[in-house]
């Protein structure tokens, strides 16, 4: 029987690399596709070498396996916001959204409006600093490879970002009239909600890949 | 090879049925039972495979397991409870189609 040897495969994964196919965890599954693919042609024919089936192989099937990795973005995506979803309406949420309330009206109390002008407008920058320092832990300190799941939380964040510079937009108004506290107060407890719940969908994320895909390590 | 159209209404359900029958299985393995338990007459290739099972995946009804296998890693998938009852659903429904569409080609053969 025929085995691709450790240099073998690492060629396949570097031409996938190349070929657009960034991220480790759809990598993992094409090199191993494309291996038994090349293995099962040089044991019917081994008088065969590598680089000839391997090269016949891609002319054939590259734009298929491609396709294949577009797709499974989108399937990463569609799974990133439904587990998001399915965090938003647990009971804990509701409990958050309450205690987030009372904080924010407590502290607002005791803010001048300058200050609460100026944490309103730094509120979008700051709900993405959790996922840069997140993303870090997982490179530096867990070494994780680049994982499409963990990648694609960025589209997440940007999404959220858009969406409370809106509210802050909206809100921007009423903090500078000093009018309507209960909508500021309501507005901020669902954006300090929504920014726990993505966090700690990044951190069960990071957590997947540490356990599911432990074997696979960052070249 | 047949038609493929006509067979991709039916790949969610031939891959799901595949699962059911063995343990675990990966991408290629999928691929070559097929081939071998229709002497080579559908061939599922990698761009309806993969995405079909990551669909799969994404709606629970497969669990994944990542080894490592001659110098490389392979990915196996797994039915969920929730895929197993999925499968037993889909059967029904492809059995119930070939049913009529028995009845719509040869007629007579149906009564």
């Amino acid at each position: 029987m025929v085995k691709l040897s450790k240099n073998e495969i690492i060629f396949i994964d570097n031409y996938l690399q190349q070929s657009e196919v960034f991220y480790a965890d759809i990598r993992m599954e094409m090199v191993d596709h494309v291996a038994s693919e090349i293995e099962s042609k040089l044991n019917a024919d081994p008088k065969k070498d590598f680089y000839t089936v391997f090269k016949t192989y891609m002319i054939h099937n590259k734009a298929n396996l491609l396709k294949n990795n577009k797709q499974f973005l989108k399937n990463i995506e569609r799974m990133i916001f439904k587990s998001l979803f399915k965090q938003i309406v647990k009971p804990a949420s509701l409990v958050t959204v309450v205690l987030a309330f009372l904080l924010v009206n407590l502290c607002i109390q005791h803010t001048s409006q300058d200050t609460l002008q100026d944490l309103v407008l730094m509120l979008p920058i700051a709900s993405i600093v959790p996922f840069c320092v997140l993303y870090i832990i997982s490179i530096k300190v867990y070494r994780l490879s680049r994982f499409s799941g963990i990648e694609r939380l960025a589209f997440v964040y940007m999404m959220f970002f858009q969406l409370f510079n809106l509210a802050v937009i909206f809100l921007k108004r009423f903090v500078e009239s000093n009018t309507n506290h209960l909508i500021i107060v309501i507005i901020l407890s669902l954006i300090i909600t929504f920014s726990i719940n993505i966090i700690l969908l990044t951190y069960s994320v990071i957590q997947q890949y540490r356990t599911g895909y432990k074997q696979v390590k960052p070249l | 090879m047949a038609n493929a159209k006509l067979y991709k209404g039916s790949l969610v359900t031939i891959i799901l049925k595949l699962l059911k029958e063995s343990e675990k299985m990966y991408g290629y393995e999928i691929t070559q039972k097929v081939k071998a338990l229709t002497k080579g007459e559908l061939n599922i290739t990698e761009g309806a495979l993969y995405p079909a099972l990551h669909k799969l995946e994404a709606k629970g009804l497969l669990d994944v397991e990542v080894i490592k296998v001659d110098n490389r890693l392979r990915k196996y998938y797994k039915l969920t409870e929730k895929g197993d009852k999925e499968t037993i659903n889909k059967l029904h429904e492809l059995q119930e189609y070939i049913k009529t569409m028995q009845v719509l080609v040869n007629p007579k053969l149906s009564i």
